[in-house]
């Protein structure tokens, strides 16, 4: 058992598979997996490589057996002992183990490696190849492990690529209390939440993470399943792998409910969106009923911005009583014990 | 609760991996007539289909480069989507055949489209090299051009396709491909040919990190010999 506190952490993730491959009747190449466990959490993503006649079962195993791997040594990972060696050490015997069960050369099972391990106070990063990681502070998406390619667009790297060590990458982050989501994917994923040319991710990563807030983890495959199916699967002929991490949503602030970005604006007396320029008013009702994210607001508006109840009362036209109800409903919310404290 | 959906507004659209392809191409006196017109006929193919592929549409580039005696630019590298195929005409001015200088320009203008690539964060396959010509070099500059395509060719930065028409010195045209034996057409049959090669622009521009691509190399006994 270590130290660390327990995970707030939720996941999701889902892979579909690409048009060349439905096409050609042959299986999807990539996969995902989590594992749970003494406080941490662990996510892989893996794309098994075209060329390679076993890749599917490859890239399988690899995600199953990386993702407890990774969590069960995050505290080795952090502090250094574990080295880019040793990880490709393990891969090396899941792919042994693998020509052992199915034959074969370990070169039929290549496939490259996106991982992230996240405890109470870290996060871990492993990436060999191409593919991507975003993290996101305060509802603001940035890619912390960018695809690595050869010169030309079909070159990447494996696990059973010699030298694959020397590819492998290991970032440890200290995790903020601003920062909210991890989102991984595989290379058929980035079309349309990485932009290659600036190095950015696209604000829907965010709102991908977002989901794991007020749905279940079984709701966020499938929608996310949903959503590469309609949004990634026509843009590419690659399969595609998607996976998420959401901290507890105690931890994120009020978001726009539509990009999910934390900035605000005040515009004709009403406040909007400083992204998007939604509305806010209108995205805090539904129904004619306020949403949870009211209550989020107001405490953001409150703690974060020391807005007095009556100029909140004027910008989204919530009335004082309202608005002092849910103050006193929910003491639990970090940022207005803070400004409690403050004053 | 927030809604299962995402503003569609934030997606990004990312340009396609590019296949820059030149195509260096003899317009010397031996080709007039027939051959030029089979040969336009040819690359006008060349570009229609590879633009009906809703793909390959999108990440083909091709360059044109013509030679006799000396060479000349033809087309810079363009989107296939959106152009027009050059007609190419006997120059009299190409008295020779100097098929190293068509080949070097066409390797400068890859070069200059892959620093183009690099410099905005495209990235692309590995360039294609198109030689077509039908007599023998009337200079040694395929010599040079030889060794530079060879380490090229090592360093697996270049594909190269050369094609002998009627009575090319496949010789001259097996120097400049290290690994690809060259094909003799058989007759004047680029229709054939610019068919295989759009297939194969196909094949690599739908191929995915890892692949190894293979050409549609099925029928090339019935348009080409070895």
């Amino acid at each position: 058992m270590t130290l660390t506190a327990a995970p707030t952490w939720k996941a999701a993730h889902a892979s579909v598979i690409g048009r060349s491959h439905a096409q050609a009747g042959t299986p999807c190449q990539d996969a995902a997996a989590v594992s749970r466990g003494d406080g941490a959490l662990a996510v892989c993503v893996c794309d098994g490589a075209g060329s390679a006649a076993l890749s599917h079962l490859g890239s399988r195993a690899l995600a199953d057996a990386m993702a407890v791997h990774l969590r069960e040594h995050i505290d080795g990972l952090a502090t250094g002992s574990v080295t880019q060696e040793s990880l490709v050490d393990a891969a090396a015997q899941v792919v042994a183990g693998l020509v052992v069960v199915s034959g074969g050369s370990p070169l039929d099972y290549a496939s490259t490696l996106v991982g992230v391990a996240v405890n109470g106070r870290h996060a871990v990063i492993v990436h060999l190849g191409d593919g991507l990681v975003v993290r996101v502070t305060a509802g603001v998406p940035e890619v912390v492990s960018a695809p690595e390619n050869g010169e030309f667009a079909n070159e990447t790297f494996f696990v059973t690529c010699p030298g694959a060590a020397m590819h492998l990458r290991l970032r440890v982050l200290e995790l903020g209390p601003l920062d909210t989501s991890f989102v991984l994917m595989t290379d058929g994923a980035q079309g349309r939440l990485f932009n290659r040319q600036e190095n950015t991710a696209s604000q829907v990563t965010e709102q991908l993470a977002s989901w794991l807030d007020d749905h279940t983890e079984e709701d966020v495959c499938g929608a996310l399943a949903q959503f590469i199916n309609d949004v990634i699967v026509p843009a590419t002929f690659d399969d595609c792998t998607i996976a998420v991490l959401r901290r507890d949503a105690r931890v994120a602030r009020f978001a726009c409910p539509g990009c999910r970005r934390w900035e605000f604006q005040r515009k004709a007396k009403a406040l909007v969106c400083a992204a998007c320029g939604a509305p806010v008013v209108e995205l805090l009702s539904e129904w004619g009923r306020y949403t949870a994210h009211a209550g989020e607001f107001v405490h953001h508006l409150v703690g974060e911005r020391g807005w007095s109840l009556h100029k909140i009362e004027r910008a989204t036209a919530i009335r004082r009583r309202t608005l002092r109800r849910w103050i006193r409903s929910s003491t639990s919310n970090p940022f207005l014990e803070r400004s409690v404290n403050n004053e | 609760m927030c809604a299962l959906d995402v503003r569609t507004a934030d997606l990004f659209e990312n340009p396609t991996h590019r296949l820059a392809a030149a195509l260096s191409l003899d317009v010397s006196g031996s080709m007039s007539g027939k051959p030029i017109e089979e040969l336009n006929r040819g690359v006008g193919l060349f570009y229609r289909s590879v633009q009906q592929h809703a793909l390959a549409r999108h990440a083909a580039e091709i360059g044109v480069v013509e030679f006799g005696s000396g060479a000349r630019v033809v087309r810079d590298f363009e989107p296939v989507l959106g152009a027009t195929p050059p007609q190419l005409e006997i120059s009299d001015l190409y008295a020779g055949t100097s098929l190293g200088s068509g080949v070097q320009m066409a390797l400068d203008l890859l070069e200059k489209r892959k620093a183009e690539y690099r410099r905005v964060g495209t990235s692309y396959h590995q360039p294609w090299l198109v030689i077509i010509t039908d007599g023998d070099p009337t200079d040694d500059s395929h010599v040079d051009a030889a060794s530079r395509i060879a380490q090229l060719v090592d360093a697996n930065k270049l594909t190269v396709f050369p094609i002998g028409v009627g009575g090319a010195d496949m010789s001259a045209l097996a120097m400049l491909s290290p690994k690809r034996a060259p094909l003799r057409l058989k007759g004047l049959n680029f229709e054939a040919l610019f068919e295989f090669l759009s297939r194969s622009v196909v094949a690599v521009s739908t191929s995915r990190p890892g692949d190894s691509v293979a050409l549609p190399t099925a029928n090339i006994s019935t348009w080409a010999q070895l």
